[in-house]
């Protein structure tokens, strides 16, 4: 599914440039669950920016179910992501001013679903992830794993083939972590892609593999277990 | 501390450069707009403010009942005057003044000279010209005396003493000596003269039945009144004094009334005024709009403040954290808002230094530098600051302050209490004011537009007015056939008065089957014109015939009627009835369809048109249009056989007209001026608050970009909370706007419908405006990569 050679990506100020990414070659087969760690400043978030298709890489290719993206404009980045990619990320990044309803239903309004297919997906989704009761509730008044329900919930609405999690239950305590793991797991054994970015040893743990970066590169990979095989 | 705050403040500016440059611009361009129409306010109410003990002096006006109005008159007769002085002890001084314009000689240098009056040998004792040469209370006394203005000093003598000098006037017929110089009149004064030639004086020039007649309106009258004198009193007087010494004027048809020297600019709009006034409306429109362009500015200036606030939120977090106090935040803000409020003035005050000449082109004024830079001038500039800086700067530092340090230094949400609110009410007030006076300056236009573009009843185009000044008017009918002998002017025709322009004669009558008590109070106008005049000027007649030579009483005893004096006498069928004025019967032979004889500010009087020939004063011509400089040159040189001792002039009647509409042409320019600058600085403030948006929710824009949003989602999102606003706004302006100017509006005789139309457009513009500003901006805001907004995460 993914497939990433010799990616480089530096950011320059007015006086230094930085390589947040020197030379990474990643392969992500489909249905795979794979846990990207390393210590802060390594370049993990730029790489799961790159996949997610929020960055571009300044060199190397980056192939996408077979579509190369690096170089793609933004309007074409926005439209390949549309439905193919779901975000969780650390802080959730819910908008404040919708309800948990209208916060899920946000990437169905994008992909100009009409109203009552939409209502079907999001009630679905929301009944599956236990958090329906919640719906008209807005994200300040839910606890942080009601909140990371929501913003999973939203990132799987769309049936998305690759999730992406940053930190995922970085501002979660360890039994909401648990549950938000857990959740993750039972998506990626529904066929689901996922590639998450952790800090957490005991959350690599539920990956079929991982990789650890060090100053822009991949220094080790690890297999956890086979893909379909239950932590 | 202070030091402190200033240097931050600087630092501040320095970083966000965008954001000051903007702030700094609009509250410069809104205060240079308001310095200039404080200039323009300052220097209208300042008129005749000179003279000493200006608030004691009064013109002396009067009014005749004509159709049931008072029509008001800036003149008085001779007589008038005289019995005023014998009979109102409260009088401490009298003036009389005349015009007159005469060519004047000396040597070699002939000039026509329009600024010219006769006046009373205490002339200076009311008014405070200061004389360079000559004896103020001596040089006006005696026969063939003159003071003239140091220009016309300079003019005629150069650099010699132009005391004692003697030129003459009327071709010799009068010898002035110059017993004094006087300054130039100062712009700010309501008359302009160049010549005050001694009051003896006028008994060589004038025949004797002008000192006893009570209708021969020529003199304008002054007094000064003594100490403590109340005008009303002096006013409940006048009835009686009428009845008893002016016969045979009554206090039922005319009436004198006082009219303050300090009003007479801006309120006063009389038959005679001496020169054109000013309108108080003006003063006080252009006083709104200073106002309204003020507080635009100064919510500019809030709402960039607050949308910069986000930036520096984490800096209010941290200096709470060390110990800084909320008043210590407040006056760290409104020190800032209080550097940049001194520079935009600054700047301001060099731009209206710059912009002073073209302002005075643009405005007809003579406003120096000096007034800017004067001390009051300085000193209101200063409070101006102090209320721009506090109002402005005061709801942004209070809102900064009172973000809680915890919320800043996490960079999460900062609570705006009541601020969102607030912030869009102003938005709707700029919107209100921009809609408001695109549409107002829209009406003023149509109306304009409207007045130069309506039907007179006669045919303006290629049609020249010349006066005939000295020329022998037994001779008018040669003079109308040597121009004829030219193929290019097709028609000429005689009037005494001129169109466009005032009808001063009017007469009290008595018509066939009219009770007299009915028509006692009523009169008409009466214009003197000869036999080819209607056909001259183009006027149709809708019954009757026109005056022919083919027609001997045409002469004598018949007149012609317009439809409105048909329409007073409720006559059915007019011609061959018979009408009395001036002790003479006249026969009706036809009817005019109306026509605009003055201008449209006046409704179209009921007139009787004499024939005449003696009486004439302008001679029209219909010209061909090509090659007309020829054909004037003929003009000339037929004019000069007639008249040898005034210069040729003329006039196009198209351009007369037009030149009418002078004040309310200049009063839309102003207008249009001002409201696109309101425009602009609106716009700067949408702007800054498109960004404050943009600023506010770029996590959110981030967020919905992530999730899918297209470019254009995230712009739509961005702008339609204006769009909303400025619906609100155009709900609110609308209304209010037409009820201003349906007033205006009142005032013409002659208007237009204020359209809805005009509505629809202010708010179609302001939509278009609004949407190329905030949609620039939402585009930017919608264009960054979404994991820089994620990325304070």
């Amino acid at each position: 599914m993914i497939q990433i050679q010799n990616l480089k990506k530096s950011f320059r100020t007015e006086e230094v440039e930085t390589l947040a990414l020197n030379g990474v070659n990643l392969n992500v087969a489909e249905g795979e669950f794979v846990a990207i760690m390393g210590p802060s400043g390594c370049g993990k978030s730029t790489l799961l920016n790159i996949i997610g298709m929020l960055d571009n890489p300044t060199d190397g290719s980056y192939q996408f179910a077979g579509h190369e993206v690096s170089g793609l404009k933004e309007s074409q980045r926005t439209q390949l992501r549309k439905g193919n990619l779901g975000f969780v990320f650390q802080s959730f990044n819910l908008i404040d001013e919708l309800t948990v309803y209208e916060n899920v239903e946000l990437p169905l309004i994008y992909l100009k679903m009409n109203k009552s297919e939409r209502k079907q997906k999001v009630k679905a989704v929301l009944e599956r992830m236990k958090i329906a009761h919640r719906e008209k509730h807005f994200p300040q008044q839910l606890s942080g794993g009601q909140q990371q329900r929501v913003a999973i919930s939203r990132a799987v609405v769309t049936n998305p083939k690759l999730i992406l999690a940053d930190e995922p239950t970085g501002n979660l305590d360890s039994k909401n972590g648990i549950e938000v793991m857990n959740l993750l797991t039972e998506l990626n054994q529904e066929g689901t892609t996922i590639v998450m970015v952790t800090h957490s040893d005991r959350d690599s743990h539920y990956a079929h593999r991982v990789v650890n970066l060090f100053d822009g590169q991949i220094v080790t990979e690890s297999k956890n277990r086979e893909i379909g095989a239950m932590v | 501390m202070f030091k402190n705050h200033i240097k931050i403040a600087f630092r501040v500016f320095k970083k966000e450069k965008a954001y000051s440059l903007i702030n700094i611009s609009g509250l410069a361009l809104g205060l240079s707009c308001c310095l200039m129409i404080f200039l323009f306010i300052k220097d209208e109410l300042s008129y005749d403010k000179f003279h000493q003990g200006s608030d004691r002096i009064y013109r002396v006006a009067a009014a005749y009942m004509r159709q049931g109005v008072w029509e008001p008159y800036s003149t008085n007769s001779w007589p008038t005057a005289e019995r005023l002085k014998s009979n109102f002890e409260e009088v401490e001084q009298l003036v009389r003044i005349a015009r007159m314009s005469e060519i004047v000689t000396y040597g070699e240098k002939r000039f026509d000279e329009r600024r010219m009056a006769i006046t009373d040998g205490n002339f200076f004792k009311i008014f405070s010209f200061p004389l360079i040469s000559g004896n103020p209370n001596e040089a006006l006394k005696g026969l063939n005396k003159v003071v003239i203005s140091e220009s016309i000093a300079k003019k005629y003598f150069g650099h010699t003493n132009a005391m004692g000098k003697v030129f003459s006037v009327e071709d010799g017929a009068l010898q002035l000596q110059v017993s004094g110089i006087m300054e130039d009149m100062p712009s700010n004064s309501h008359f302009h003269f160049d010549f005050l030639i001694s009051q003896q004086t006028l008994r060589e020039i004038v025949p004797e039945a002008m000192f006893t007649n009570v209708g021969w309106d020529s003199q304008y009258v002054y007094i000064k009144v003594k100490e403590g004198v109340q005008p009303k009193r002096m006013e409940a007087l006048f009835p009686n004094f009428i009845d008893d010494h002016l016969s045979p004027l009554t206090s039922g048809n005319f009436k004198l009334f006082l009219q303050p020297l300090l009003d007479i600019h801006l309120k006063s709009d009389n038959g005679t005024e001496i020169e054109s006034n000013g309108n108080i409306n003006h003063i006080y429109i252009f006083s709104s709009v200073a106002i309204f362009i003020l507080i635009i500015a100064s919510i500019n200036y809030m709402n960039l403040t607050i949308a910069r606030s986000l930036r520096r939120a984490k800096e209010i977090g941290m200096r709470k954290v060390l110990g800084a106090h909320k008043m210590s935040l407040v006056k760290q803000f409104l020190s800032e808002s209080f550097i940049l409020t001194l520079v935009s003035t600054l700047i301001a005050f060099c731009l209206t230094l710059l912009l002073l000449p073209k302002f005075n082109q643009f405005a007809s004024k003579e406003i120096t530098a000096n007034t800017l830079l004067s001390l009051e001038f300085i000193a209101v500039i200063g409070v101006a600051v102090l209320i721009i800086a506090l109002l402005s700067g005061a709801y942004p530092s209070f809102v900064l302050s009172n973000y809680k340090p915890i919320n800043s230094l996490k960079g999460g949400k900062t609570k705006e209490g009541f601020g969102p609110v607030l912030r869009k009410g102003l938005v709707v007030l700029q919107f209100v004011i921009s809609i408001g006076l695109t549409a107002s300056t829209s009406i003023v236009f149509h109306q304009v537009d409207f007045l130069k573009n309506k039907e007179l009843g006669i045919n303006k185009e290629q049609l020249v007015a010349i006066p005939l000044r000295t020329m022998d008017r037994n001779k008018i009918d040669t003079f109308q056939n040597n121009l004829l002998s030219n193929t290019s002017i097709l028609k000429a025709g005689a009037s005494n008065m001129k169109i466009p322009g005032w009808i001063s004669n009017s007469t009290n009558y008595r018509a066939e089957g009219v009770p007299i008590d009915e028509d006692a109070r009523k009169s008409m106008k009466i214009i003197g014109i000869s036999r080819n005049f209607f056909g001259t000027v183009e006027a149709e007649m809708s019954e009757g015939r026109d005056f022919s030579k083919d027609f001997s009483s045409d002469g004598t005893s018949s007149i012609i009627l317009n439809e409105t004096a048909v329409a007073q006498l409720g006559w059915q069928e007019p011609i061959g009835k018979w009408m009395e004025f001036d002790g003479q019967r006249f026969e009706v032979v036809g009817i005019v369809k109306d026509f605009h004889f003055e201008s449209l500010h006046r409704k179209i009087a009921p007139t009787i048109f004499l024939p005449s020939t003696s009486d004439l004063n302008w001679v029209y011509a219909k010209v061909e249009p090509h090659d007309i400089p020829s054909t004037l040159e003929h003009i000339k040189s037929v004019y000069s056989k007639f008249v040898t001792d005034r210069e040729f002039s003329y006039s196009f009647i198209n351009e007369d007209v037009e030149q009418q509409y002078r004040a309310e042409k200049k009063f839309t320019e102003v207008l249009t001026m001002f409201t696109i600058l309101a425009i602009i600085l609106a716009c700067l403030g949408t702007f800054g608050l498109v960004s404050f948006s943009a600023e506010r929710k770029s996590k959110e824009i981030g967020i919905r970009k992530v999730l899918g949003a297209s470019i254009g989602n995230v712009t739509f999102q961005l702008t339609r909370e204006f769009v909303v606003l400025l619906s609100i706004a155009s709900l609110i302006a609308w209304p209010l706007t037409y009820f201003f100017m349906d007033d205006w509006i009142k005032d013409f005789t002659y208007r237009t419908n204020i359209k809805l139309e005009v509505f629809a457009i202010a708010t179609i513009l302001a939509l278009l405006i609004t949407m190329g500003t905030t949609g620039f901006r939402a585009l930017r805001a919608a264009l960054v990569n979404p994991v820089e907004s994620l990325r304070t995460e």
